[in-house]
């Protein structure tokens, strides 16, 4: 008996987010409302799939089985026909999220789950506007999200302990482990991962310390796998300063989300880490 | 070796254990010199301050000689100069009779642990003593999984002199650390980055974000932390933590570093995240 979802927004977390519902057996209709990009996405889930085969964590018949899951949709309608769970990963844009959920309200069958996949956004807001805000959760996913275990599924202040529920059976039915958490900002890990990188960049900007020695310190010492600034590099300086400035505002300006201004000329420079071959440390060609 | 421990860049960088020796093994550097201090017994871990029981894992696992006031007599502490003092507890800084170091001998340094207090005003409670000063945080040293020598940071106050600097850098070679030097502020690095961590963690607990529970999973499987925050403050003790805080408060002078008033309670009632039941 398959479940569907539909995947709305096939960038990066929305693609993933549909490879891991298909490697869990569902059927999966895929939507993105900019052209081609839905198209995009199941060719970049195919790549990744392949790599698995490649390296023997799947066999080709299931990287077959898995690739057949999928359906492109051409609207919303479409993408919404018989789903048990509708999860976005569009554009965090509060408006246009509340617009998209004005229209699953209205196409999404009566019982399913409507789910935002929003690290910033406030989930009550976005499920006001659906028309049955107590069938609307988050659901966090972290990138990459095949990979990454944990799912937080998020209460909006009407949200049906039912739904909260069926939304925790659903992830772990994905191989994942859900948390479940307040509707507030940052919810639970980008809100209380927030100083790992804020005090750190205090240190280095008072001389307390300097980079390598911040991240040598923090895994030698407390066994962190990675330091703040190699997952500042890795991450992306500038998504890792959008997140801080969004939990910092979210907050009216609570002193210790502040972001910080060496972050800020890291970015104003183009030093955003990794993905520019530098940031607080250099990459190879 | 007189190494400088000034602010900002370090050029002695290239003299931590770690860089002398290229593979990057403190305890590899098996020197001539390891009897010199620690043969002697002349090395005490004096009081029963948090690092207290790490030290004197370390001293054990390397089954070199020390003191530990905690298990000596009265009258070998009286009777010795030692050329290692290793404190553990901090106290009040503001008050100066709370502070009797046993006997340095000359030449010697004495190590003082900065979690809640910086190493400058950690020296200055040692009155005289304070140029032989140097400040240090330790925690548990890591599971030898891997062949690196654990880790402890130091740093250098105002006061203290260029031989206290090479003799506590020449003791922790000996005994086997690698030495991070770090600058002059409460919590040196680690303790003040987790302490903020834990805060904002007992922070999300008082506005009832999730189950102690949930919360430790979120931060173990989503950001990949070694341990849930919660679980790590049950383990130091909230106390502990407190200290941290209100040490990087009165030195700041910042709302920033405020104890979350639960972690305050916690310590008060002796409460632990994962025993006690949700209010």
């Amino acid at each position: 008996m398959a479940n569907t979802a539909a995947v709305i927004g096939l960038g990066t977390m929305g693609s993933g987010i549909a490879q891991t519902a298909a490697q869990a057996g569902w059927d999966v209709r895929l939507f993105d409302p900019v052209a081609g990009v839905a198209q995009k996405g199941l060719e970049s889930i195919r790549k990744s799939l392949k790599a698995r085969q490649e390296k023997g964590r799947i066999t080709e018949s299931e990287m077959v089985s898995i690739m057949g899951r999928f359906a492109l949709c051409e609207t919303i309608q479409d993408a919404c026909k018989g789903v048990d769970l509708v999860i976005e990963a569009i554009v965090e844009d509060l408006n246009i999220k509340r617009e998209l959920f004005t229209s699953l309200g209205k196409n999404a069958p009566e019982n399913a789950i409507l789910a935002t996949n929003t690290s910033s956004l406030c989930v009550t807001a976005i499920a006001a506007s659906s028309g049955r805000p107590s069938h609307v959760v988050g659901m966090h996913f972290f990138n990459p999200a095949p990979v990454m275990k944990l799912v937080e599924v998020i209460r909006g202040d009407h949200t049906s302990a039912e739904a909260v529920q069926r939304t925790i059976e659903i992830a772990r039915a994905w191989d994942k482990t859900p948390v479940v958490a307040k509707d507030t900002p940052g919810f639970i890990v980008n809100r209380v991962a927030r100083n790992y990188y804020g005090e750190s960049l205090r240190m280095l900007g008072e001389n307390i310390a300097d980079v390598e020695t911040i991240d040598q310190i923090m895994s030698g010492v407390g066994g962190f796998k990675m330091g703040p600034f190699q997952l500042m590099d890795l991450v992306g300086i500038d998504v890792n300063l959008a997140v801080t400035k969004s939990v910092y505002h979210a907050n009216f300006e609570e002193p210790r989300y502040r972001p910080h201004p060496i972050q800020q000329k890291m970015v104003d420079a183009g030093l955003l880490g990794k993905k520019s071959g530098k940031g607080f440390y250099s990459y190879g060609n | 070796m007189a190494i400088k421990w000034g602010f900002g860049k370090r050029e002695d960088k290239a003299k931590t254990p770690d860089e002398v020796d290229g593979n990057g093994a403190a305890s590899n550097q098996v020197s001539a010199t390891s009897a010199a201090i620690t043969g002697r017994k002349r090395v005490i871990i004096h009081g029963n301050g948090f690092p207290a029981q790490h030290w004197v894992a370390k001293f054990k696992s390397e089954g070199m000689e020390h003191t530990w006031s905690a298990e000596a007599s009265p009258e070998e502490l009286a009777s010795t100069e030692f050329e290692i003092i290793i404190e553990t507890e901090w106290g009040d800084p503001g008050d100066p009779a709370a502070h009797q170091s046993p006997a340095l001998a000359e030449g010697g340094a004495i190590l003082v642990p900065c979690y809640a207090i910086s190493p400058t005003n950690m020296a200055a409670t040692l009155g005289l003593m304070a140029s032989s000063t140097i400040g240090y945080t330790l925690f548990e040293p890591k599971v030898a999984e891997t062949p690196e020598a654990p880790m402890i940071e130091i740093a250098r106050p105002m006061q203290a002199s260029d031989e206290a600097c090479d003799k506590v850098m020449e003791f922790l070679n000996d005994v086997g650390f690698q030495a991070q030097i770090v600058g002059d502020a409460p919590g040196l690095v680690f303790a003040r980055t987790l302490a903020m961590l834990i805060n904002e963690a007992a922070s999300a607990m008082t506005e009832n974000i999730a189950s102690a529970e949930d919360l430790d999973t979120a931060m173990k499987l989503g950001v990949n932390y070694p341990k849930g925050l919660l679980e790590w403050s049950d383990q130091l003790g909230a106390g502990l933590i407190v200290d941290i805080l209100e040490g990087l408060c009165s030195h700041y002078e910042e709302d920033r570093y405020r104890p979350c008033p639960l972690l305050r309670h916690m310590q008060i009632a002796g409460k632990k995240f994962h025993e006690a039941t949700n209010a």
